[in-house]
């Protein structure tokens, strides 16, 4: 077993049908981790999902927003991700800023999705109209 | 304007395992570049080739040695127009090469991230533009 490193993050633009495949090749460590987010953008739209593991690693919650594209958070996450800290200081910092003067609607337990693409696709297929999107996704 | 970006953070040891394990595909890119930053240190590495069939290619490096500098080229690149521009502002990059291009995700990132210790906290970003 190869440890996993404390913050994983990626991001892909281009069109959906552009992005999907990568999003989709990515490692599926990411999706087992106890938490992981995403944040998509485009058509001036944006959506965050949180996924957080319970009650062992099958099980979880997600919580959700939809709203309009917010200024300012690709680079947030980004610098607040890689700010050398770990464990819960970090799963709750980035989480601070997902959640922040957002209402998320949590929905669960739901299964753990087994793959990138379980975790992603359903969000993405929302953005499948837009000409270009911004997928971004943290493993916590 | 089509843009990857892949990133670990956390032992310099387990972060190069990660991205080891990236895609082939990345490197395959005519251009790409990895920003990393561990023990206060800075460093940028653009590889070009002219195209994604060209055997060699052209190593730019940058090294800083103030925290936080390699996030600001980063934050600022994703931001831009015009990517390599802006990685490329206002720093003095030492131009390697043309040699053999990496064929690995191991052979384009090893160096670099091999000469920390394995302990060492880092963050390294993949950005292919």
């Amino acid at each position: 077993v190869i440890a996993a490193p404390d913050c994983e993050l990626y991001l892909f633009r281009g069109s959906p049908p552009t992005v999907a495949p990568k999003l989709y090749a990515l490692s599926p460590d990411l999706v087992e981790r106890p938490v992981y987010a995403s944040l998509l953008r485009g058509a001036g739209q944006a959506e965050v999902r949180i996924f957080e593991g319970r009650d062992g690693r099958d099980l979880g919650t997600v919580a959700i927003w939809q709203g309009a594209d917010p200024t300012g958070l690709t680079d947030e996450l980004i610098e607040r991700a890689m700010d050398f800290t770990s464990g819960a200081d970090l799963r709750e910092g980035v989480l601070a800023i997902l959640r922040r003067d957002r209402q998320l609607k949590v929905v669960g337990p739901v299964p753990r999705p087994v793959s990138p693409r379980a975790a992603f696709g359903h969000p993405l297929r929302i953005f499948a109209k837009a000409p270009a999107v911004q997928v971004l996704v943290i493993g916590l | 304007m089509d843009l990857e970006l892949y990133t670990a953070c956390g032992p310099s040891q387990i972060v190069a395992r990660r991205l080891f394990g990236l895609p082939r595909d990345v490197i395959g890119h005519p251009r790409y570049a990895l920003v990393m930053e561990g023990d206060g240190e800075g460093d940028v590495r653009i590889l070009q080739r002219e195209s994604s069939k060209s055997t060699t290619a052209t190593v730019a490096i940058w090294r800083g040695l103030h925290a936080g500098e390699a996030m600001r080229m980063l934050v600022e690149a994703l931001e831009a127009p015009d990517v390599l521009a802006a990685l490329e502002h206002g720093q003095p990059f030492q131009v390697e090469g043309p040699a053999l291009a990496p064929t690995t995700p191991r052979g384009a990132f090893g160096l670099a991230l091999g000469r920390l210790h394995p302990q060492t906290r880092v963050w390294a970003a993949v950005l292919v533009f």
